[in-house]
């Protein structure tokens, strides 16, 4: 009874949501050509799964590569930057200002300068990982404990030891919170390179149906796009406090 | 001296970074998609594009602002709800972070379907202005201190009231912070919401320079939606800052 209580206390507002859309749908008697309610989406992808979940892999494939190679990129690159203050003080303010490029104007260009291929699609989603992962990972590498840092300074510790033992561990809630950010950031930004360069993926099945107005193809992709989106973000943020929760 | 501090590595790091892309555009080391800094900046303030870059900046600005008071409006309105009806917490944040991780490119399509192409970059603004301001408004209503909530509480004042006269001046300036948290993403789901049918926009100019492989075109109306979501964050900061004056 109580699971089922919490359960209800996490998910009414989505599941209010889409009831109102299937009686709105119902009662109203809009265009259900245009607008199909949630039964008859999900009917559509029952009965043709293989024609969703491709695309859906292809894309989803793009943004695994873009992360995992974004994410860890950012985390060495910060470590480097901590590492060696040289390089933090020189990178650190550009990457703070590379940041705040829009994705909506690095993708095209990028896409552009690389040429359009799967590779380039990786290299897109990594960009869009790395700069929050670089960014939260610096600040908490910098976040050590200040008496911690005092004792390893009177102790005579060396720079690496204070790393390995001070900042890492001061930088693991950043970490998975950057993690965090980046599963919803890398599904973003594979969807777009794919758009914008036409690759396979679920981009191109959205702009085909939209050319042939097959609106429940349109709306069935939709859906598989908010239901990858949606239990990416909601598995990375229950790691993320799983983590941070035993870290703490 | 602090600011100084702050702000010195930033225009250090501006100025490299213009000096390098001047010289790579220069050389052509990256290739020809790559044109140098200044080409890009005499086609953004060419007269004879003045006005295409004006027309598409307007109509972007203005459904980046309209998507971001009707996002932010709803948001701040959720999470006012949250805050005086604390059964509904972990529903409405965990409608939060469903609207969070939209994957915005993959419902645009079906948008334009419902609402119409001219107001899907609206709709597509107001749904990524949603969680930053819902995040910044439920950490402002939480501002109040413990002090005044428990004289609230012992003079047994209503719930209406501990709303009106105690969180909410208490949260203006935590609002007025998700408003600028919020602007950038107003600008950047505006320009995705164009890709389906609107007319003009920043959005639409980047994806047909790219289409058409007009280098300079591109990498000038990326540096526009580079400017405006700046510009946006800078406007919102200085309410914010003004706020901060009136009210803490």
């Amino acid at each position: 009874m109580n699971r089922v209580r919490t359960f209800f206390g996490r998910w009414w507002a989505i599941l209010a949501t889409v009831v109102a859309w299937q009686l709105a749908v119902t009662v109203f008697q809009v265009n259900q050509y245009l607008i199909p309610g949630p039964i008859p989406i999900v009917g559509a992808i029952v009965a043709d799964p293989l024609g969703y979940l491709l695309p859906a892999l292809l894309t989803l494939l793009t943004a695994a590569i873009g992360f995992v190679v974004g994410v860890a990129l950012g985390y060495l690159l910060a470590s480097l930057a901590w590492l060696v203050p040289v390089v933090g003080t020189l990178i650190t303010p550009l990457a703070l200002i590379v940041r705040s490029v829009p994705a909506v104007a690095f993708v095209p260009v990028l896409a552009l300068l690389l040429g359009y291929s799967t590779t380039t699609a990786w290299v897109i989603c990594a960009v869009a990982c790395f700069f929050p992962t670089f960014v939260l990972v610096g600040s908490g590498l910098a976040d050590a404990p200040a008496h911690g840092v005092d004792l390893f300074t009177v102790n005579g510790a060396t720079r690496w030891s204070r790393y390995r033992h001070l900042a890492v561990p001061s930088s693991l809630p950043a970490l998975v919170t950057s993690m965090r950010i980046s599963v919803t950031v890398a599904f973003g930004a594979a969807i777009f390179s794919q758009f914008v360069m036409g690759s396979p993926g679920l981009a191109s099945v959205l702009i085909d149906a939209l050319a042939r107005l097959d609106m429940l193809k349109l709306w069935g992709t939709a859906t598989c796009a908010i239901v990858i989106g949606v239990s990416g973000y909601l598995l990375a943020s229950r790691l993320e406090t799983y983590a941070i929760a035993r870290l703490r | 001296m602090k600011v100084a501090r702050r702000v010195v590595p930033v225009v250090v790091a501006v100025v490299i970074l213009v000096i390098a892309w001047e010289v790579a555009g220069r050389t052509r080391i990256a290739g020809a998609a790559f044109p140098p800094f200044s080409g890009v900046v005499a086609t953004l303030f060419d007269p004879a594009k003045a006005a295409l870059f004006g027309r598409a900046a307007g109509a972007t600005g203005l459904a980046a602002a309209v998507g971001l008071l009707i996002g932010a409006a709803s948001a701040m309105a959720i999470a006012a709800v949250r805050q005086a009806i604390r059964p509904t917490r972990p529903g409405l944040d965990r409608f939060a972070a469903f609207v969070h991780s939209l994957p915005e490119l993959a419902i645009a399509p079906a948008l334009a379907v419902v609402i119409g192409r001219e107001n899907a970059p609206i709709a597509v603004a107001a749904i990524a202005v949603f969680f930053p301001a819902y995040a910044a408004s439920t950490r402002a209503f939480g501002a109040a201190s413990a002090v005044h909530q428990e004289l609230f509480t012992v003079l047994g004042s209503p719930r209406r009231s501990r709303l009106l006269r105690l969180e909410l001046p208490a949260a203006v300036t935590g609002l007025a912070d998700a408003l600028r948290l919020a602007a950038p993403a107003a600008v950047l789901g505006a320009a995705f919401g164009e890709w389906f049918g609107a007319s003009r926009g920043v959005g639409i100019l980047i994806l047909s320079a790219s289409q058409n492989f007009n280098v300079l075109l591109l990498w000038a109306a990326a540096l526009l939606a580079t400017l405006m979501t700046m510009a946006g964050y800078a406007v919102f900061g200085i309410l914010h800052r003004l706020a901060l004056r009136r009210f803490a």
